[in-house]
């Protein structure tokens, strides 16, 4: 068992198999070794790491990826995303973008893929003004500068 | 810890997810705030966000990366590192050359122009090469006796033949719910070719539209699938096709009457799979040839090798999916690697030719013309119209007794037609046919001929009114002879949202389409029984607007109309053009801007190369009907053009407001619209308008190049050119 302790400091005891996912921890693991004190995630909330948790336990048992392959190089990059994961990733924005955040400090390339997948599906086909809508986004750009990126952008308008 | 927000990101995760959306998506992006947008300035992150676009849509492959090259920005085009030589292999010159002049640079340019290329859907998603051998080796092609065979193909809008050569189609991986017209076809296609197969060519969806570095066949169906000349449109996936006829009229044509192999038309519906469908789903050219081959020969009851002689004798579409079904899930799947996509078509529907009771029997009606704007398709013979939808089969609509109209008198017609609202204004006192504004109410039923007001455009009542024209005066010519009254053959039919449009060769006309048609919607002023006329256009109306503008007129309901007649009559001799000469061009270039006065102010003129004056012109001028070619309606629906034999083409805009018998003024929009490719060598667009109707003769090249400036400098004015919205295309060549 690994004993993890959130920013908030809640401590969590987690199954070695179900945190290898954490290509993190798992090589703070393997650097340090069998260990009884707990590991210290500062940039991770307990409640975010609770949905952390659930990811991992979902996979436990499956292969755990390569880790030296970027992910943006490889794979489909189709939008697709699994069932389950999409009902995970159910969440509301802050909560989206806490996991993607964890997910990245944690190097659990998997999730992080999802997660990206996730918010690239929201912005797809969208306009730029829905983009901001949407993700709560203020328009800072001044007039004319808007107008002018708009201007060189005008490729992408039509469709 | 502040709140997440997607702005508090790290670039690299917003890199991440950049990576997943397509090239134009990043174009919006930049738009969205500071912080966006200096992610994509940033030179480090840009060269990232573009090359992961690029390899996204399959612009470049995992292995230039590997190289670690940015394309050489200068050298673009021609005189590319060898590395890059096999993207110059895939991309056209034409693709190429454009990049090179780009003012951006790189990745980014690259995947822009290409976005902008693939104007009408999504960006292709790789480049990978589809081989046609095995479908080489299975079908034995002597057995197809050979006969050329052209396919002309507009993209999604029409594919016509003429002989001799083959124009390859672009398969176009449309994804885009919008309606797809024609893109003008380059010569640079043409290729002479000893196919003995109906094929479709295709080079890198969307990538190269012009050229073709590798005429490799995407997918093709031996000639024995298809008619001759046979009409094809692309959409939403479905290819339509005519079935075959001729030797092989037994199995998909009817014999036709006349021996003409334009009848008997049949058609044929295959859906596409999915381009980027998984192994599983995948089937092999040679299974698709081979299921279709069973359908043709189970039509004909011939038992087809390896088919079960039951199924040949009765075959129904729910026998062919269950084939197919089986086919696609049973052992006969190669799974492939998914990774080489490429366009795959499977029959999805079979539609016999439409059969009509005479006395009794059941005879075939053969079509001529078909059109298919998802998901329905549009059949006419020359008696009726049919309309199917496509991914049922079901047939939705059948217009009955197209030639029926306008009929002796006497005839009532089924259903009264019922002028949904008479404006107070149309009661103008001076109105030649007044009388049929003023009282009526809304069940009086059509007359027998009748006037404009409800809802045709009558040539007889637009004459009586005071027109100011200097030319000639339409009662002394062409109207002595009796035009044809009935449409004659049709030759053209178009599918809109409401109407359908019919175009035989003598007459054009449009009828309400079922509700069903429209998802139910129906205004009230457009409350017409399905399949009721509403709208026709003789074939001296079109002369009549040549000549002098009445027919305009009579669609003019008051003074100040919007609808204004514009008629410009071209010739080669521009040179010595008197001012009125000039006052009409430059009106073309202008646009119209009033209603009544433009139209009492441009009177008709007419000048041949081989008369210089009035007099001679007079006696020279042969009555001839326009024959009517080709129809079609503008993407929103709101407008018309028709073009005729001729080559001139008539505008209709917001044509639907002379079936409501609105009041014609008020309309000031300038609705720019219209394109008219005319043959293969000129293929110029024409016909821009301000709220008018216009009727352009549009030149040729070849025989008359010193006008093509002059009406070029008439038409093209580049202010107007910028707004126009919308192409449309049709050939002379066609028919």
């Amino acid at each position: 068992m690994v004993l993890l302790l959130t920013s908030d400091n809640e401590m969590f005891s987690v199954a070695e198999d179900v945190i290898k996912r954490s290509a993190y921890i798992k090589n703070m693991l393997e650097d340090v070794g069998e260990s009884d004190l707990p590991i210290p995630l500062p940039n991770v909330e307990s409640n975010v790491l609770v949905k952390i948790l659930e990811y991992c336990e979902h996979y436990r048992g499956e292969p755990l990826p390569a880790s030296d392959v970027d992910p943006a190089e490889i794979g489909d990059r189709s939008l697709d995303i699994a069932d389950w994961d999409q009902k995970y990733m159910a969440v509301d924005q802050e909560m989206l973008f806490e996991i993607i955040l964890a997910a990245n400090y944690l190097d659990i390339k998997s999730l992080l893929d999802v997660g990206c997948k996730t918010v690239a599906k929201m912005m797809k086909g969208k306009s730029s003004e829905e983009i901001r809508t949407l993700f709560n986004i203020a328009n800072d750009f001044t007039p004319e500068e808007e107008a002018q990126i708009r201007k060189e952008n005008a490729w992408a308008e039509c469709r | 810890m502040t709140k997440a927000h997607l702005s508090g990101l790290p670039p690299e995760i917003l890199i991440q997810i950049l990576s997943y959306l397509d090239v134009p998506d990043l174009g919006r992006l930049c738009l969205v705030d500071q912080h966006f947008n200096r992610l994509f300035e940033d030179q480090e992150n840009q060269s990232m966000i573009w090359k992961h676009a690029c390899l996204r849509h399959g612009l470049i492959t995992k292995a230039h990366t590997e190289k670690g090259v940015e394309p050489p920005r200068r050298e673009w085009g021609r005189q590319l590192e060898a590395r890059w030589s096999d993207v110059v292999e895939i991309y056209s010159d034409q693709s190429l050359q454009a990049l090179s002049r780009s003012r951006h640079g790189g990745l980014k340019a690259f995947s822009v122009w290409i976005s902008i290329v693939s104007w009408s859907g999504s960006l292709p998603s790789s480049i990978e090469r589809y081989s046609p051998r095995a479908f080489a080796e299975h079908v034995d092609i002597q057995q197809f006796p050979w006969s050329d065979n052209v396919v002309h193909s507009l993209f999604g809008s029409v594919c016509v033949g003429s002989g001799g050569e083959v124009l390859p189609l672009v398969i176009r991986r449309i994804e885009t719910a919008r309606r797809v017209y024609g893109v003008a076809s380059d010569s640079s296609w043409v290729r002479k070719t000893r196919s003995h197969c109906f094929r479709i060519f295709g080079l890198w969806w969307n990538i190269a539209r012009c050229t073709f570095p590798r005429r490799e066949i995407l997918w093709c169906l031996p000639k024995t699938y298809v008619s001759e000349y046979a009409h094809l449109e692309y959409e939403h996936g479905y290819i339509v096709f005519t079935g075959p006829e001729g030797s092989k009229k037994s199995l998909l044509g009817p014999p036709t009457s006349d021996g003409s192999r334009e009848t008997g038309m049949a058609q044929l519906i295959l859906t596409r799979l999915l381009v980027r469908s998984p192994p599983e789903e995948t089937i092999d050219v040679i299974q698709i040839m081979t299921i279709l081959e069973w359908v043709v020969l189970a039509q004909a009851g011939v038992a087809a090798p390896g088919l079960a002689p039951s199924i040949t004798s009765k075959f129904t579409m729910g026998t062919l999916r269950r084939l197919l079904d089986e086919e696609m899930g049973g052992g006969l799947v190669r799974p492939v690697d998914s990774r080489r996509l490429r366009p795959k078509f499977v029959p999805h529907l079979y539609i016999p030719a439409p059969t009509r009771s005479q006395q009794g029997v059941e005879v075939p009606d053969p079509t001529r013309g078909s059109r298919f704007v998802y998901p329905y398709l549009l059949a006419a013979s020359d008696a009726r119209a049919y309309i199917w939808d496509v991914r049922t089969g079901e047939r939705v609509q059948v217009v009955e007794s197209v030639q029926n109209f306008p009929v002796p008198p006497g005839y009532q017609a089924d259903a009264p037609v019922r002028p949904a609202h008479v404006p107070e204004k149309v009661q103008h006192p001076s109105h030649p046919r007044a009388d049929y504004f003023a009282g009526k109410d809304a069940d009086f039923t059509l007359p027998t001929f009748p006037p404009f007001a409800s809802g045709y455009f009558d040539e007889n009542a637009t004459f009586s009114g005071n027109l100011d024209l200097r030319s000639p005066a339409p009662e002394t010519r062409s109207l002595d002879v009796t035009p044809p009254r009935e449409m004659g053959r049709t030759h053209y039919v178009e599918l809109g949202e409401r109407w359908v449009f019919i175009c035989g060769r003598d007459g054009f006309r449009a009828y309400a389409r079922g509700k069903e048609c429209f998802g139910g919607k129906s205004e009230k002023k457009f409350d017409f029984a399905p399949g009721q006329t509403v709208m026709r256009l003789p074939p001296e109306a079109a002369v009549r607007a040549l000549e002098c503008g009445a027919w305009a007129e009579g669609v003019r309901l008051h003074e100040g109309s919007a609808v204004v007649r514009q008629e410009v009559v071209w010739d080669d001799d521009m040179a010595g053009k008197t001012e009125e000469e000039a006052n009409s061009i430059s009106v073309v270039g202008d646009g119209m801007s009033g209603g009544a006065s433009d139209s009492a102010q441009l009177g008709s003129r007419e000048t041949t190369p081989d008369t210089t004056s009035e007099a001679q012109r007079e006696t020279k001028r042969v009555k001839l009907w326009d024959r009517f070619v080709a129809v079609h309606v503008s993407p929103d629906q709101k407008h018309l053009a028709l073009l005729l034999s001729s080559s001139r083409l008539l505008f209709i805009p917001f044509f639907e407001r002379v079936v409501a018998r609105e009041v014609l003024g008020g309309v000031r929009t300038r609705s720019v619209y219209l394109s008219y490719g005319c043959g293969r060598i000129t293929d110029f667009a024409h016909g821009l308008q301000e709220g008018g109707l216009f009727i352009v003769t549009p030149y040729l090249r070849v025989s008359k190049p010193p006008a093509v400036r002059a009406h070029i400098a008439g038409l093209y004015d580049p202010r107007r050119l910028s707004r126009v919205s919308c192409l449309q295309m049709s050939d002379t060549g066609i028919w």
